[in-house]
């Protein structure tokens, strides 16, 4: 296929290109399973393969992708990306221009112990039933487990000289509970498996019972939410834990900080960007215990992918340091644009966040691991202690964020009422709400490395057509002063 | 409203496949194995622009086969890309899922595999002129647009999908497919204005063929919205309760939610919607008298109305809310359905959701004209998302044009409002909905394209809604 992919690139460039590159999947598995209520609720295969081509002619980005894998088709292909890139160079204000990088012949695969597929059918089904069983309650009307992991050999080829093969293995895994609160309306609790940023990706992280086996505490947090006080309309300190702060910094710092975003090539689906090229180097986006990255580096993350699908290695990139806006998620594209448009350089390389879906899906800037450092505000007992009225918040119910992500309104699964240092009770349908940049600057105390985790997202949607990402969030327990609560 | 496609053909690689299902559903029977085999296909086109540039103008060709085996009340599924002459492949993953399908534990309440509907169902309604669209026609509603508005400082940005999709269905209780295939186009275009705070506007439609597409209507949508915006002042307005006039955009995104929340039968049976069994059934009065919702699909006002369903269930006109009681619930997944003793009864995927329309205004000007006393317009709600599933609490923000209106004309543009209230709520506090359908595109696009639309009245005007924040700065 290596061969192959190469004679495309060259019959791209004898027909004219400016620059061409191919993605093939040559493997693209997906093993799904779910459990409810003792029972296999699903069992899933899938199985795909396909590539897709992007081209650029006359300073515009033309694309086309297919699942016939023959010599004949992927030239085909390449014709429909010349032709398309050909039209849409008709409506143009400026050509685009690709950032420099090296020239890449390079692998990177995903570390993993025990590769999930090799697993016998019969290991997953009893591990996950047995988790199910140890969530089961009189009181609960569904609870379960679900599994899927993901299996791909993509081979990246460009005009430029880079070939990139990755081999990527990802799994994702949730426990779940639901039950009706003693007004007779729904409440859940769920948990993310998350993961190990220094470790490994395979299936020992859903037989290690310390990472995946936390259906104890969801049951009894569930069973404690079912006859909990709601959530009273107050202002107090929040301390969010890990997925809820999760959830915090993907929509206000994350999408916020995408640079396609903040030059408006997202404006008629997702939105913009309270950011302006301006605020580069300037803006207090937070207060001075905020430092937040872009880091594709992280060991072990589904954020982590070794190239971008411009075959731009890996980077750690600062986004906010000290709480000063220093950095965006950024691609050889945009970066270019980004500085031309703001008559200086503030973008010095792509920080290799150019990421697409699948093979039949053009690249995008997308959030690798968009991470904030942990703080030296001690562990989350040593928060709690500190804090005279607040709540304590976990796992995203529900997210609306304004088109620019200048506001945000949350509602999280759980929460507990501190007064004067101590947890006093759960309270149940708990929200807040905020102006994203006040929020940020009211940050107080960030705990300290044991409050730090990866939390992995698989969910993320972004685009037209829209893209679904997989990507992880490494985040401590944080703190917010004077927080809108209960609304 | 008229969005009736005239320009129909159908894709000639159709046929091969409907043989391949056939010999597919042959070879099953011959192994003794019951299961059903689902392909899906789409032909996708994508033009998006921003900046005032086209960013993306993209392609996708997809062909996919579902298999599903049931053995007893054992089951496992799956599926691959293939194209029609690739049997062995197809055979290949029905011997896997027959192996992998033993392994299976038992499932007590599965009940056995039903035939798929047959008859005269197969329909082939893509239009010929979107199945290999140039993407010149798509580029050029952007240039328009940006040629039209070069007078002002402004960002044109938007989106142009269009494509074919196709599915067919077969199972081993029957002998032949049932197919279906169909064509669409839809249209957002927005642009934003550089001078004033970078406000945003949107124009949008969908339609099934090309020949309903119209970019002088849609450019002339936007500079009546444009010239709305940049002459009357911005204010923002104090949380409260206000009468809100809805554009349809705005409200067919809130059908769609009720949707999920109260129609869906398998979210109902969950408990994980807004409506309890122990307080709403089949026959209660959920909302206000003047609010029907029916999915007919031979009913001439829809589009995308199909005669099967994609799970191979028969569809017939369907009430759903008829003058506020709730007539039916969608049943459409058989997993689910077994888990509750329940029959399939319709496919909620492929659903052709009209809202009834009523005796309100029909034309912006009218509908202005027709408000008194300080009333917000809403033309699109941005990020809605539930707050309190089962209370039916949402919250969303407006966007693309917030206007207040008092003493039959517009007073001001505002801020983006942020609404904190519930569904049972809004549809219990209809004052009126227009008297003229439009169109809301809710069509899956790419990736495994899918064309639906709600048709609902051009404006609804709902009392009482609650306002709790805005985008002005410290208002969120």
């Amino acid at each position: 296929m290596l061969e192959q992919g190469r004679q495309v690139i060259n019959y791209l460039q004898q027909h004219g290109v400016d620059y061409a590159d191919i993605r093939i999947h040559q493997l693209d598995e997906e093993e799904t399973i779910a459990t409810m209520k003792g029972d296999v609720d699903k069992y899933n295969l899938v199985s795909k393969q396909g590539y897709g081509i992007r081209v650029l002619v006359n300073g515009a980005w033309g694309f086309a992708s297919s699942e016939v894998m023959t010599l004949t088709a992927m030239q085909q292909t390449g014709h429909q990306a010349i032709a398309k890139a050909k039209n849409a160079s008709d409506y143009i204000q400026q050509k685009v221009r690709l950032a420099p990088k090296a020239v890449i012949q390079d692998s990177y695969s995903s570390p993993c112990q025990i590769d999930p597929f090799t697993v016998s059918t019969q290991d997953k089904l009893a591990r996950l039933l047995q988790l199910d069983s140890q969530l089961a309650d009189k009181r609960f009307d569904y609870w379960g487990v679900s599994a899927s992991f993901y299996k791909r050999d993509i081979l990246y080829i460009d005009s430029e000289g880079s070939e990139i093969r990755r081999h990527l293995i990802e799994l994702d895994a949730e426990l779940f509970a639901y039950a009706k609160d003693q007004n007779g309306e729904q409440c859940r609790r769920t948990f993310n498996l998350p993961q190990d940023a220094n470790g490994t990706t395979g299936w020992e992280n859903i037989i290690n019972d310390a990472q995946f086996d936390h259906t104890a505490r969801i049951r009894e947090e569930l069973l404690a939410l079912l006859d909990a006080p709601e959530c009273e309309k107050e202002v107090c300190d929040v301390i969010l834990l890990p997925e809820m702060m999760a959830l915090q910094t993907h929509e206000t710092i994350g999408h916020a900080l995408e640079l396609d975003r903040i030059l408006g090539y997202e404006l008629s689906y997702a939105g913009g960007s309270h950011v302006d090229l301006a605020d580069f180097g300037q803006l207090q986006f937070g207060s001075h215990k905020l430092t937040a990255r872009a880091d594709g580096t992280v060991a072990n993350s589904p954020g982590s992918i070794g190239y971008d699908d411009d075959g731009v290695k890996a980077r750690n990139v600062t986004l906010i340091k000290n709480g000063v806006l220093q950095d965006a998620i950024t691609s050889r594209q945009m970066i270019m644009e980004a500085n031309a448009k703001a008559g200086r350089t503030i973008f010095s390389a792509s920080g290799a966040t150019s990421r697409a879906q699948n093979y039949s899906n053009l690249p995008i800037e997308r959030m690798n691991n968009i991470n904030i450092d942990p703080g030296q505000d001690g562990s989350l007992a040593d928060i709690i202690a500190a804090t005279e009225n607040g709540l304590l918040m976990e796992t995203p119910r529900s997210w609306s964020i304004g088109s620019n992500r200048e506001n945000f309104h949350f509602a999280t699964e759980v929460a507990w009422k501190i007064k004067h240092g101590k947890i006093t009770h759960i309270v149940r349908n708990a929200t807040y709400r905020g102006d994203s940049l006040s929020f940020w600057n009211a940050l107080d105390m960030v705990g300290d490395e044991r409050t730090w985790q990866l939390q992995p997202v698989f969910q993320c949607g972004k685009g037209q057509p829209n893209q679904i990402m997989r990507l992880a969030h490494g985040i401590p327990a944080c703190r917010f002063k004077n927080v809108q609560v209960g609304e | 409203m008229s969005k009736q496609s005239t320009h129909k053909a159908m894709h000639t690689a159709m046929q091969p496949v409907l043989q391949l299902l056939t010999e597919i559903n042959t070879f099953m029977k011959n192994e003794g194995i019951t299961g059903s085999i689902t392909y899906r296909q789409e032909s996708s086109h994508m033009v998006r622009c921003g900046r005032s540039q086209i960013s993306l103008n993209v392609s996708e060709e997809g062909e996919k086969y579902f298999v599903e085996i049931q053995a007893s009340q054992r089951k496992i599924s799956g599926s691959t890309t293939a194209q029609a002459n690739d049997s062995d492949k197809l055979k290949t993953l029905v011997s896997t899922l027959n192996e992998r399908v033993k392994l299976m534990p038992e499932v007590a309440h599965m009940s056995p595999m039903t035939a798929i509907v047959q008859g005269d169902l197969n329909r082939f309604n893509a239009d010929g002129a979107l199945i290999n669209l140039d993407s010149k026609v798509m580029v050029d509603l952007f240039k328009r647009c940006g040629e039209h508005f070069a007078h002002g400082n402004v960002e044109v940005s938007g989106a142009f999908s269009a494509g074919v999709y196709s599915y067919a269905i077969i199972n081993t209780l029957v002998d032949a497919p049932v197919a279906y295939q169909g064509s669409d186009y839809n249209v957002e275009l927005v642009l934003q204005l550089l001078d004033h705070d970078k406000k945003e506007l949107r124009v949008a439609d969908v339609g099934e063929a090309l020949n309903q597409f119209d970019a002088n209507s849609l450019i002339k949508q936007l500079d009546a919205s444009y010239q709305l915006l940049t002459n009357t002042p911005r204010q923002d307005i104090e949380p409260g309760e206000y009468d809100v006039i809805f554009h349809a955009d705005a409200f067919g995104d809130l059908i769609n939610y009720l949707g999920y929340m109260a129609l869906h039968g398998e979210t109902y049976q969950y408990g994980m919607g807004m409506l309890q069994q122990d307080k709403h059934q089949i026959g209660s009065q959920l909302f206000g008298s003047n609010f029907t919702i029916t999915d007919d699909p031979t009913d001439p006002e829809v589009l995308f109305a199909r005669p099967v369903g994609e799970n191979g269930i028969a569809r017939q006109p369907f009430p759903l809310i008829s003058d506020g009681v709730l007539s039916n619930q969608f049943y459409s997944d058989k997993d689910d359905c077994d888990r509750f003793g329940i029959a399939r009864n319709n496919d909620m995927d492929v659903a052709s959701i009209k809202v009834a329309t009523g005796n309100g205004p029909t034309d912006f000007a009218a509908m202005v004209k027709s408000c008194t006393k300080p009333t917000l317009f809403i033309s699109f709600i941005h990020y809605m998302n539930l707050t309190n599933a089962a209370k039916g609490e949402f919250t969303g923000s407006s966007r693309f044009g917030t206007f207040l209106i008092a003493d039959g004309e517009i007073k001001a543009h505002l801020y983006n409002q942020r609404i904190n209230d519930s569904y049972h709520r809004i549809f219990n506090q209809i004052e009126w909905l227009s008297s003229q359908l439009h169109h809301v595109n809710m069509s899956s696009t790419y990736g495994m394209r899918s064309a639906s639309s709600i048709a609902c009245p051009r404006f609804v005007k709902v009392n009482k809604v609650k306002i709790t924040g805005s985008s002005a700065p410290g208002k969120g």
